[in-house]
C-alpha cells in the first residue's frame, strides 16, 4: 500500500516538472487560459486593430482579444470568460454593436476559438514576416469564410 | 409498492411483502451516482479533447466541430463494444456510460452482436436498431416539438 502511494506521488510530482520547452508546445501557449498583453501587431497600418483590442479588453466578460485589419476590413476575435459563456448571444450582440459603432471599417467579429487561433497566427505572421496587405487580406478572407460556416 | 395497493393485499401477501423488504439488497444509489458522474465526465473530457484535436489540426470551428466529434465518439464506442470493453465499463458506471452519445453506439452494436446468429438480414439488420431506434424516434420527435415551440415563441411571442 505504502509502495503504491510513493509510486503514485512520484508520478504526480514528475508530471508537475517545470519544463519550458514542454509548456511552449502545449495548447496553453495558444492562450486558452492566460491573458496576453498585446492582441494586435505593432505596425503603423494596424492602429484600428489595436484600438479594437483595447476596447474589448476593457470589458469584464472578455478574457482575451486579437485583431487584424487590412483594406477597410477589421477582423476581431475574442474569448469570453468561462461562466460568462451562458450569456454568449447577448455578449456577441453587444460586442458587434459596439465595434460597428466605433469603426468605419467592415467589422468581422467572432468568439470562436478556431477563429481566435487563426487570427492570432495571422497577427504573429504580420509581426514577424512583414507580409504585404494583399496577403493579409487573402488570409482574412479565408478566416471570414471559416467564421461564416454553419455546418 | 404504493400504499393504496398494499391495502388490497391479503394478510399472507402483506407478510410476504414485509419479509421481502427486510431481505432486499439496498441499492448503493450514492455510489452509483458518483461513479456515473466521474465516468460520464471522463467520456465528455475525451470528447472535448477530440473536438480540440479537430479544431487544431483541421479547419473546423467551434460551431462545426460537433459533427465529426460525435461521429468519432460513437465509432470508438462501437469498437469498444465489439471488443467487449464497453460492457465492463457500463457495468461499472451505469448511466455514466449510457447517457453520453457513446451509449448510442453501444446500443446499436450490442443488439447487432446479440442477433448475429439469426442471420444478417433478419437478425442483424432487423434488430440492430431495436433500442437505438427508439432513441432516434424520440430524439427526432422532441427536436421537432422544441423547434415548433421556438418558432411559435419567435414568430408570435416576440422572443429572440
Amino acid at each position: 500500500m505504502k509502495k503504491w502511494f510513493v509510486l503514485m506521488s512520484m508520478f504526480f510530482l514528475i508530471s508537475c516538472a517545470h519544463e519550458q520547452k514542454e509548456q511552449q508546445q502545449s495548447l496553453q501557449q495558444e492562450n486558452m487560459t492566460n491573458v496576453s498583453h498585446d492582441g494586435s501587431a505593432k505596425r503603423s497600418d494596424q492602429q484600428q486593430a489595436k484600438r479594437a483590442v483595447d476596447m474589448l479588453k476593457e470589458r469584464q466578460d472578455v478574457k482575451d482579444a486579437v485583431a487584424v485589419e487590412a483594406n477597410g476590413r477589421l477582423l476581431v476575435a475574442y474569448q469570453v470568460k468561462h461562466l460568462h459563456r451562458f450569456r454568449m448571444k447577448q455578449i456577441e450582440k453587444e460586442v458587434g454593436k459596439a465595434l460597428n459603432e466605433q469603426f468605419r471599417e467592415k467589422v468581422i467579429a467572432s468568439h470562436d476559438l478556431k477563429i481566435f487561433w487563426k487570427t492570432k497566427a495571422l497577427k504573429e505572421k504580420i509581426e514577424t514576416k512583414n507580409i504585404s496587405e494583399k496577403e493579409i487580406e487573402k488570409e482574412m478572407t479565408v478566416i471570414q469564410k471559416l467564421s461564416e460556416e454553419q455546418t | 409498492m404504493a400504499n393504496e395497493k398494499r391495502k388490497n393485499l391479503t394478510p399472507v401477501q402483506q407478510e410476504y411483502h414485509q419479509f421481502e423488504q427486510a431481505r432486499e439488497t439496498k441499492r448503493p444509489v450514492l455510489k452509483n451516482c458518483v461513479r456515473a458522474f466521474f465516468v460520464g465526465g471522463l467520456i465528455c473530457t475525451i470528447g472535448q479533447a477530440i473536438s480540440y484535436f479537430y479544431m487544431y489540426f483541421f479547419d473546423f470551428t467551434e460551431k462545426t466541430v460537433g459533427n465529426p466529434t460525435v461521429a468519432t465518439m460513437v465509432f470508438i464506442a462501437m469498437l469498444l463494444t465489439g471488443f467487449g470493453v464497453y460492457d465492463r465499463l457500463a457495468q461499472f458506471a451505469g448511466a455514466g456510460s449510457a447517457v453520453p452519445v457513446t451509449g448510442f453506439g453501444n446500443a446499436v452494436i450490442s443488439a447487432a452482436i446479440e442477433h448475429r446468429t439469426e442471420g444478417f438480414v433478419l437478425g442483424v439488420g432487423g434488430n440492430m436498431f431495436k433500442l437505438a431506434g427508439s432513441v432516434i424516434l424520440f430524439g427526432t420527435f422532441s427536436a421537432f416539438v422544441v423547434a415548433l415551440i421556438k418558432t411559435i415563441a419567435v414568430k408570435w411571442g416576440g422572443l429572440g
